[in-house]
């Protein structure tokens, strides 16, 4: 097939919003539709509980209809049902930073076991910025 | 009470979070597959050899390998205050002021598991009410601490 050179440049620059807007329009005129096959009316019925032209209605769920929230609350009100739904329960996370109290701050851990490094070796220079990166499985 | 008064002693001075985020979303917990997170930890040492202390910050990535790109969705920074009491130039040392801190390996083998185990706690508990199930996981100490090799090397500086 051959490529049209604008058409391509287009569909690279175009941006990611108005790929969910027609996503949005589309999936709504889909659920209107359904909604109207489930309540057995037609556009016609629909455009006079909403006192449209049945050519609006035609023109709403051909897709890409930019509809108001105004339209969608009136839509849902005739067909009883939702038409959109925000999403309300996010997760949800503990956003206060932590704090640790000690019941005995004084309480001092001596190794027994420990041996300075006169015994065992030499010691180590570590640095004050994040090294050491370790990758592991959960 | 004498063996403190003589030997080595450590205490926890403090336990603090520094930065916690969390990307957490409805996409990465429909699709979360536990075999498909790595997990990044680093570490970091300072140290006051005024007011004897040690600060081990502990630093974790969890990134999702569920797409092809390695996503973060939790990341967890800490430090741990540890105050050291009788310790000697065998033990830790400090040279040029703060600016570079040597530690024993057996010493740096308590720094770190406690640190990290501070930081295991403390994700646990911000991380409570996800709806995934993570955990910071073991590390074997040898990965975290540096080899012989580098040993040498800085031990030559410490000379001077």
């Amino acid at each position: 097939m051959k490529k049209n050179r604008v058409l391509d440049k287009i569909r690279k620059y175009r941006s990611k919003y108005v790929d969910i807007f027609v996503d949005y329009t589309f999936d709504l005129s889909n659920r209107i539709q359904f909604l109207l096959d489930q309540n057995s009316m037609d556009q016609k019925d629909l455009a006079k509980a909403l006192g449209k032209n049945e050519s609006e209605i035609s023109k709403w769920l051909s897709g890409s209809h930019n509809f108001t929230l105004k339209t969608v609350a009136r839509i849902e009100d005739v067909l009883g049902d939702k038409l959109l739904e925000v999403v309300k329960d996010e997760v949800t996370i503990k956003d206060e930073k932590v704090s640790v109290y000690f019941i005995n701050p004084e309480h001092i851990y001596s190794p027994s076991q420990y041996k300075s490094s006169r015994q065992t070796g030499h010691l180590k220079k570590y640095s004050p910025n994040y090294r050491n990166t370790v990758i592991a499985d959960c | 009470m004498n063996k403190q008064e003589e030997g080595l002693g450590i205490k926890i001075q403090e336990i603090k979070e520094i930065s916690f985020s969390n990307k957490v979303n409805e996409e990465l917990v429909e699709n979360f597959d536990d075999e498909k997170v790595e997990i990044k930890l680093g570490y970091a040492v300072r140290g006051d050899f005024e007011k004897n202390t040690i600060i081990i910050g502990i630093i974790v990535h969890f990134n999702s390998l569920v797409k092809e790109k390695p996503k973060e969705f939790l990341k967890l920074e800490t430090t741990t205050t540890f105050n050291i009491s009788n310790f000697k130039d065998d033990d830790i040392r400090f040279i040029d002021g703060n600016k570079e801190i040597f530690i024993n390996d057996e010493l740096m083998y308590v720094f770190l598991n406690t640190a990290i185990g501070a930081t295991r706690g403390m994700l646990a508990y911000k991380i409570a009410s996800l709806p995934i199930n993570i955990c910071l996981p073991l590390f074997n100490m040898d990965d975290l601490i540096p080899k012989e090799k580098a040993n040498k090397k800085s031990n030559k500086k410490a000379k001077k």
